[in-house]
């Protein structure tokens, strides 16, 4: 099987005069703009089902996001055309490295030894304070969002603190195992996958600027 | 006697709580500095939260003065002494950000963005924000927004800032290296970022053994 993931940081939602709305998300050190149908269809690879399948394909995702738009704008877009549409965007997505898609079988775990050499996860949001039982709440100090069961909150934290996937990976059992309860914790809103970087790789541009017209 | 210009931050992520039968309150504190987890008893924890700021009035400037009142409220005994340890001991850093102790700092940390960029927004295009979206939303200016989403790619802050500093727009104020200026507006502001749990600082380089 092969499975999906979404990969980058969101840097916000750009609404320029006379332009369509643009959706940026940094990967690395590159910084790329969606439009509405790449970024719904990134937000429905950081999703996860109720209940949550263990791993997510192409066509889990893709159908996550037929549901997601329709839902949005009150129509049932999920035509031929539709879905279309939606792999050229998939394609798109995966040629900037933003879903990447990563066999999980037994014995095909060179692509996820790459996958893990070259992504690392970075949490995000911050403890909250315990929670009830044995959990831990995260969120803001003072504004608790999430209530974290301990595997959780030591996935959150561990793989973190780990330089790569693969260092997170091999102080969890492996990355079959590992990869599932962060792909749980980004859907959460509570990390998520970026690129290894070269450190002398330079910043091509700064995204944030008071000019809107660029 | 502090800088007028110095500010206060934390250094660590915050791992909750272990319950500790023997210490007071029954829990020891966790906080990973980077290279350390250290484990706090109730009131230094409780001093080192104060060194955030006050999530509920997150736009003032962060000093040692506010620290110290914090922990006094928070029922911290002798509040003055154990602010003044956790500084000794690097958990929290007292920066005069117009001084080198900036430079000083901002390389010998990093800086953890925990929350999502947003903005800007169709009814005010300069407005930028850092938050969660529908539960906290921090104000921060574009300078400090570049440099916060960049910054986890960077092994250190002052890294992050020298090449934020090579493609910003900003003009440089003559007799202060851009860089500079950059790192100075952004630790200034970090204190909200800070204080509202969207940024965390962390010792980089920590192969380069304990601070000194």
């Amino acid at each position: 099987m092969r499975a999906v993931y979404a990969t980058g940081f969101p840097v916000g939602k750009y609404n320029a005069p006379g332009t369509p709305t643009q959706y940026r998300v940094r990967l690395g050190r590159d910084v790329h703009a969606l439009d509405g149908v790449e970024r719904f269809l990134w937000d429905a690879a950081r999703a996860v089902g109720d209940p949550p399948e263990q791993f997510q394909d192409r066509a889990t995702v893709v159908a996550r996001h037929g549901d997601a738009m329709s839902r949005a704008v009150g129509l049932d877009l999920r035509n031929d055309a539709f879905f279309e549409n939606a792999d050229g965007a998939f394609e798109r997505l995966a040629g900037l490295g933003l879903l990447v898609e990563v066999d999980v079988d037994p014995g095909r775990s060179d692509a996820l030894s790459e996958l893990a050499a070259a992504h690392t996860f970075r949490g995000l949001q911050v403890h909250a304070g315990p929670g009830p039982a044995d959990q831990e709440r995260v969120g803001a100090p003072g504004f608790p969002v999430h209530e974290l069961s301990p595997a959780e909150h030591r996935a959150w934290t561990r793989a973190d603190a780990a330089a790569t996937l693969a260092d997170a990976a091999a102080e969890a059992g492996g990355l079959v195992a590992l990869l599932p309860q962060l792909h749980a914790l980004m859907a959460r809103g509570l990390g998520y996958l970026d690129r290894v970087v070269v450190q002398d790789d330079p910043i091509s541009y700064v995204p944030v600027t008071v000019d809107v017209t660029r | 006697m502090p800088s007028p210009d110095s500010v206060v931050v934390p250094i660590g992520l915050d791992l909750g709580p272990v319950a500790s039968p023997e210490a007071k309150g029954g829990y020891l504190y966790r906080v990973d500095d980077g290279g350390t987890v250290h484990t706090l008893h109730r009131d230094e924890y409780r001093a080192w939260r104060s060194a955030s700021g006050d999530p509920g009035a997150p736009g003032a400037v962060w000093d040692r003065r506010r620290t110290i009142a914090a922990a006094r409220r928070a029922g911290v005994w002798r509040a003055r002494r154990v602010v003044d340890d956790l500084i000794r001991r690097k958990l929290v850093w007292e920066i005069d950000i117009m001084s080198d102790d900036l430079v000083l700092f901002a390389g010998l940390h990093r800086v953890e963005a925990r929350m999502e960029v947003l903005g800007p927004f169709a009814e005010d295009p300069e407005a930028f924000e850092v938050g969660v979206p529908g539960v906290l939303r921090t104000p921060t200016s574009p300078d400090s927004v570049n440099i916060y989403l960049y910054a986890p790619t960077f092994d250190d802050l002052w890294a992050a800032c020298v090449a934020v500093a090579e493609v910003s727009p900003t003009e440089q104020h003559p007799g202060w290296p851009k860089e500079h200026m950059l790192a100075a507006v952004f630790l200034g502001e970090s204190t909200r970022l800070v204080a509202s749990g969207a940024a965390v600082y962390r010792r980089a380089h920590p192969e380069l053994g304990r601070y000194t």
